[in-house]
């Protein structure tokens, strides 16, 4: 169980990853993809393109039709149910629809993902006042989620998945609905993440947003990825390791 | 914030939720423990009765005449042959005349013309307490029987036999009552939580998405039903109580009841029943998310 990754600084290991859905929906084909711990990687595309699916892979909420993917060591495959809830507790994923709980506070709704943590009551309210004061929603912090705007409820879903210090943040879509100011506040937060040691993925459609960044942008086409970016060389050599079909956490 | 905390934390949100569904599977299951230990308490105290009957329950032998000591002697040698008693009393023609006058009071005048004789001697044997069945008590009958100058014996066998019947049907009642009451409780607590599984499935799903594991999402579903087991038996079990003292304060002074001396359930039999009902919920309540969650 306890793979390569850890020890070659990957915190992500997709060998050529496959996932179709039925009836035959080709969301993502053959893709290969070495993410170092610390990085920060653009993942761009059409919409379409399966950007959500990889994202959803990662986190386990979808089981890859073929291929092998390593998180954090752990290969996704054959993980157990308690691992993979353990696992996610290191992760954080702030999701393209939200999944706010609509009746709850904003408060509330953040203080899910660390509570099963078991953090204290104290620390869960201090990290969130922080939190929404950093992304501009500091008096919002009673007020129910289906009382905010979109653009709102998004910052609300960023904050959640930052809430527990986790060491892979999933963004699918941070931005979409958000202006250039709050956007601004939004990376910001995300490169302070980042700077601590965090792993991001951030999935977008905002150029914007990534325009003459130093990080990775990879494309997804079709569910294919065209353009890795600027892989680190250490990173080249695994991947085409990788292209060899010889996947190193095979027993 | 520590686990248990947590998870006290997320069930006591959830009774608070769904509280009218609660209220509504929590009244089942007091009704459910208040029928069930309602004939559980009548059943054992109706045998409790039955031992009360025994200890005055004897045989009353009808004998040809009045025995001789040595006769006497030897029916005491044959009973104790065939089994063991308590005791065994001789009563001669005149001491049964004697106590029939003695029971007649101001009625005695009807036996001025009578015989002193005309009351046949009798002997009556007590058997032993562990000669409490039914059966037991008839072939030590029919053994009498059978004893050299015997000519009946007696021992208020209809009344007995009713009264062993009533007692049987009794613990069928309660076996049936009981077996019937778990089923629907259990399906009731297990309704009222698949009911809150489905109003939470969003929660849940979010749940799992951040990575709680297992036994905080379990635990307080098992807490929840628990709860209801628990508080609902206790109501159950404080409404029969109610009911007993009415009972008792209203019929015990006159009528038939006040023969026989009635008693609640000792402090055992209502921590077993509490305890059962608390398990019973707990464990229906946690085991109906299993196929839910897909854990
Ligand atoms: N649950 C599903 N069942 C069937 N098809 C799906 C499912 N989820 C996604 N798809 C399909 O898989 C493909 C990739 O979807 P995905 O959501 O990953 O795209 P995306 O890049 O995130 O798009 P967007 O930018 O619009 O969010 C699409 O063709 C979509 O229709
Ligand atoms: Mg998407």
């Amino acid at each position: 169980m306890n793979g390569h990754g850890d020890e070659t600084g990957c915190i992500i290991d997709l060998v050529k990853i496959s996932k179709t859905y039925l009836p035959d929906i080709k969301a993502l084909q053959d893709v290969s993809l070495s993410v170092r711990k610390g990085e920060m990687i653009f993942l761009t595309g059409k919409s379409g393109a399966g950007k959500s699916t990889l994202l959803r892979l990662l986190s386990r909420m979808e089981k890859p039709t073929k291929g092998v993917i390593d998180v954090a060591g752990i290969d996704l495959n054959r993980i157990s149910p308690a691992r993979l809830q353990q696992l996610r507790r290191r992760i954080g994923f702030a999701f393209q629809d939200f999944k706010l709980l609509p009746d709850r506070s904003v408060a509330q709704n953040i203080a899910m993902a660390m509570e099963v943590s078991y953090t204290r009551a104290a620390v869960i309210r201090m990290r969130t006042r922080k939190l929404l004061q950093r992304l501009g929603l500091s008096d919002k912090y009673h007020t129910r989620t289906s009382e905010l705007s979109r653009g709102e409820q998004q910052r609300v879903a960023i904050a959640r998945a930052l809430s527990n210090e986790p060491e892979l943040i999933l963004a699918d879509e941070p931005t979409g609905n958000l202006d250039s100011e709050t956007t601004g506040m939004v990376m910001d937060l995300f490169r302070k993440y980042n700077e601590r040691g965090a792993t991001l993925i951030i999935a977008t459609h905002d150029e914007s947003i990534y325009r003459g960044t130093s990080h990775r942008v990879i494309e997804l086409r079709e569910g294919r990825i065209v353009d890795g970016g600027p892989e680190p060389d250490s990173l080249r050599d695994r991947s085409s390791v990788h292209a060899n079909a010889t996947p190193p956490s095979a027993p | 914030m520590n686990f248990l905390l947590a998870v006290l934390i997320q069930t006591w949100r959830n009774l608070v939720q769904t509280w009218s569904s609660q209220l509504l599977t929590l009244l089942t299951v007091t009704l459910s423990v208040l029928i069930f230990s309602f004939f559980y308490l009548l059943y054992t105290n109706v045998l409790y009765a039955g031992h009360q009957l025994d200890d005055d329950l004897r045989l009353i032998v009808y004998l040809e005449e009045d025995p001789t000591p040595e006769m006497q002697e030897q029916y005491r040698e044959r009973i104790l042959k065939f089994d063991q008693v308590e005791r065994i009393e001789f009563l001669s023609s005149r001491e049964a005349f004697d106590r029939f006058a003695a029971q007649l009071e101001e009625n005695r005048d009807i036996l001025v013309d009578m015989p002193e004789d005309f009351l046949p001697p009798s002997m009556e044997v007590y058997p032993v307490q562990s000669l409490n069945t039914l059966a037991k008590i008839k072939r030590f009958s029919d053994y009498l029987q059978t004893l050299p100058g015997v000519l009946k014996v007696q021992y208020g066998r209809e009344w007995v036999e009713r009264f062993y019947l009533f007692v049987k049907l009794l613990r069928v009642i309660v076996v049936l009552s009981g077996t019937l009451l778990i089923l629907t409780t259990t399906f009731m607590v297990a309704n009222t939580i698949h009911l809150t599984l489905l109003g939470r499935k969003e929660e849940l799903e979010i749940l799992l998405l951040v990575g709680a594991s297992k036994k905080y999402i379990r635990l307080p579903f098992f807490l929840e039903g628990a709860l209801q087991g628990f508080v609902g038996s206790l109501a159950g079990i404080a409404s029969l109580y109610t009911l007993y003292t009415w009972i008792k304060l209203r019929f015990a002074v006159s009528s038939i009841l006040a023969m026989f001396e009635f008693t609640f359930f000792p402090m055992p039999v209502i921590l077993t029943i509490i305890a059962f009902s608390t398990l019973l919920c707990g464990s229906g309540s946690f085991s109906s998310t299993r196929k839910f969650l897909q854990l």
